[in-house]
């Protein structure tokens, strides 16, 4: 065995056991939200590789809460039904909307869905009688799996983390099949793409559908866990900090999803006391990381093991190009 | 002896600017069709009504006797018309053969469904790795296999284009300008080429040039565009005496342009 796969087995047994290993209440809750944001930022991967940036996906994630809380509250189905009806209702969303909202690129898209995801935020708050207003709903119950309810953070801590690992492999599969030889050609040439036949409205309403999916998997584990849930953290705030965790990871590769959600979700739960800084750190770090690092670190790893190393940056470059140009 | 692809009264209007205006033409079976017109004429953007990348504003288009006028390009790429580009376009990040795979994949896998059925994707996997290699050599890029596109020549990046376009398997190939950019010993092989995919492939080509030297030696007849308008056709011996296609050309330099 290789030093370099000794280090890779140390730091797997490492993340699995994590929270018997802190046994800390709060440092598990901070793992269990690295997770969780892992497959919003996974899901926010997906979109950012065929070249849209969606501000919706927030709002996604929080039609996902609302579903599976409303239905294991009112109409008393179980966890794992009403967890993938989650899900499916991330789908849903994705499918109906997806005809629209992707036949318009760059900024409109942007626009079009951060203006989508405010209506969906504000239909939270307004129809009270369902959604529970800016109270929200409270006492949705625990995860529970074939009888056996995660009330300890441990468990969830284990949960989140399988549910990361699958959607991280799901994406390192769809990648590496033919969809992400078109995902990558919507994203380079559609033009060209389309001469050759792809059906470039198709793949993306189904790569929009897959990710809403996984938004909405994200959102149903956040109401088991937290056991409640509130409009205001599903704003395009919560989509804004996904395309972060990209910027930062760097989207080339699944793997930057993830470690920009391991980057930047603990710094909120650490920076509690100082919340007026935040949002200058945050700040500070995106210009730092687009100026210098705009291939995330997933970039710098790449470039520090291969010589010749193309730059993927430019692919985010390109979907921020409308700041300049437009 | 009549050919595929039939366009009758094209017009393409931007604003006040009739960039095409009125054009009729048919191609003909095993034939290199030649459009030649100054910049500007409409040429691109007869092939752009053609493929459905821009709506008409009148006029229709069939293929193989069915009427095509308004598809999307997929579509039209789908049922066997592919095009080139007047720019060197493809994945530049892409190796070659990913590239002609790719190609291949987007015709035969083209739509997102098509994926569900998987002795169809078994099919292409297994024949890709065969086409690609038939198209390498076909176009004479096998030692370029794994370069990523982005750094070929501008030449053999055009070249690469064509490829993909073979890869699709099209019956009616549309070359947009596929000698601008190149000096005279690639547009010569390009020339070569062309004529290569008509004999030996058996695929129809509309080609529009600006160098009329290869427009001349390669076409088989010739339609001559000038400001929208179709102006001449007939074989290249025609062309070069007609009174109004030199008219057209006065003052313009077919050969540097
Ligand atoms: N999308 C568009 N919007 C407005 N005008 C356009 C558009 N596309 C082309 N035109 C105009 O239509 C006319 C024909 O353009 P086109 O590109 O078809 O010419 P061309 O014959 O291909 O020229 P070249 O030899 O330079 O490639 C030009 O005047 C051009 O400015
Ligand atoms: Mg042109």
């Amino acid at each position: 065995m290789t030093m370099r796969s000794v280090l890779l087995a140390l730091g797997f047994v490492a993340i699995v056991v994590w929270p018997f290993l802190v046994d800390n209440t709060f440092y598990t809750h901070i793992g269990v939200s690295v997770w969780m944001f892992t497959i919003l930022a996974l899901s926010m991967n997906l979109m950012l590789r065929m070249g849209q940036l969606s501000l919706a996906h927030g709002a996604i994630m929080g039609l996902g809460a609302y579903t599976a809380a409303l239905l294991m509250l009112r109409l008393d189905v179980p966890f794992l039904p009403a967890f993938i009806c989650s899900g499916l209702v991330g789908a849903l969303v994705a499918a109906i909307t997806g005809p629209v909202m992707l036949r318009v690129k760059g900024v409109y898209f942007v626009l079009l869905t951060f203006a989508f995801g405010e209506i969906i935020v504000l239909m939270f708050i307004d129809w009270v009688s369902l959604f529970g207003g800016h109270n929200g709903i409270f006492g949705v119950p625990r995860a529970e799996l074939f009888g056996f309810v995660l009330r300890d953070r441990s468990y969830s801590y284990l949960f989140a983390l399988g549910l990361a690992a699958l959607a991280y492999l799901i994406l390192r599969w769809i990648y590496s099949t033919e969809t992400g030889a078109v995902i990558d050609a919507l994203h380079d040439d559609e033009d060209l793409a389309r001469s050759l036949g792809v059906n470039a409205l198709g793949y993306r309403i189904g790569i929009f559908i897959v990710s809403g999916f996984m938004a909405g998997i994200a959102g149903g584990f956040y109401a088991s866990y937290f056991t409640f849930v509130t409009p205001e953290s599903f704003t395009f705030w919560t989509a804004v900090d996904a395309l972060v965790m990209n910027i930062l990871g760097g989207i080339a590769l699944p793997l930057g999803a993830v470690i920009g959600a391991v980057m930047l979700v603990p710094l909120p739960e650490l920076l509690r006391d100082s919340q007026e800084y935040q949002i200058l750190f945050y700040g500070l770090i995106l210009i730092f990381f687009l100026k210098f690092l705009p291939d995330g670190v997933v970039g710098v790893i790449k470039s520090l093991s291969t010589d010749s190393s193309r730059s993927l940056g430019k692919r985010f470059m390109k979907i921020l190009a409308w700041r300049q140009v437009k | 002896m009549s050919g595929l692809l039939e366009a009758k009264g094209l017009v393409k209007r931007f604003g006040g600017l009739s960039a095409v205006d009125d054009v009729s033409f048919s191609t003909g079976e095993r034939e290199i069709l030649g459009v030649i017109g100054p910049n500007g004429a409409g040429k691109s953007t007869l092939f752009n009504l053609i493929t459905g990348t821009i709506p008409i504003t009148a006029g229709t288009v069939h293929f193989d006797g069915k009427d095509i006028t308004g598809l999307k390009p997929e579509q039209v790429a789908n049922l066997g018309i592919v095009r080139t580009f007047q720019a060197a376009t493809v994945f530049t990040e892409k190796t070659v053969q990913e590239n002609i795979r790719i190609g291949y994949q987007f015709n035969q896998l083209g739509r997102p469904t098509s994926l569900f059925n998987r002795r169809r994707v078994k099919e292409f996997r297994r024949k890709a790795e065969s086409l690609v290699t038939e198209v390498l050599d076909f176009v004479q890029l096998t030692s370029y296999r794994d370069r990523a596109a982005g750094e070929l020549s501008y030449g053999r990046q055009k070249v690469l284009g064509v490829a993909m376009a073979l890869a699709a398997g099209p019956r009616q190939l549309l070359m947009d300008e596929p000698a601008a950019g190149l000096n005279a010993v690639e547009t010569e092989r390009m020339g070569q080429l062309i004529k290569l995919i008509r004999d030996v492939k058996g695929i129809d080509v509309v080609l529009v040039e600006h160098d009329m030297a290869m427009v001349t030696s390669v076409c088989d007849r010739i339609l001559v565009i000038d400001r929208g308008r179709l102006i001449a056709e007939g074989s290249p011996e025609e062309i070069q005496q007609n009174p109004d296609v030199i008219e057209a050309y006065l003052g313009v330099d077919l050969e540097l342009d």
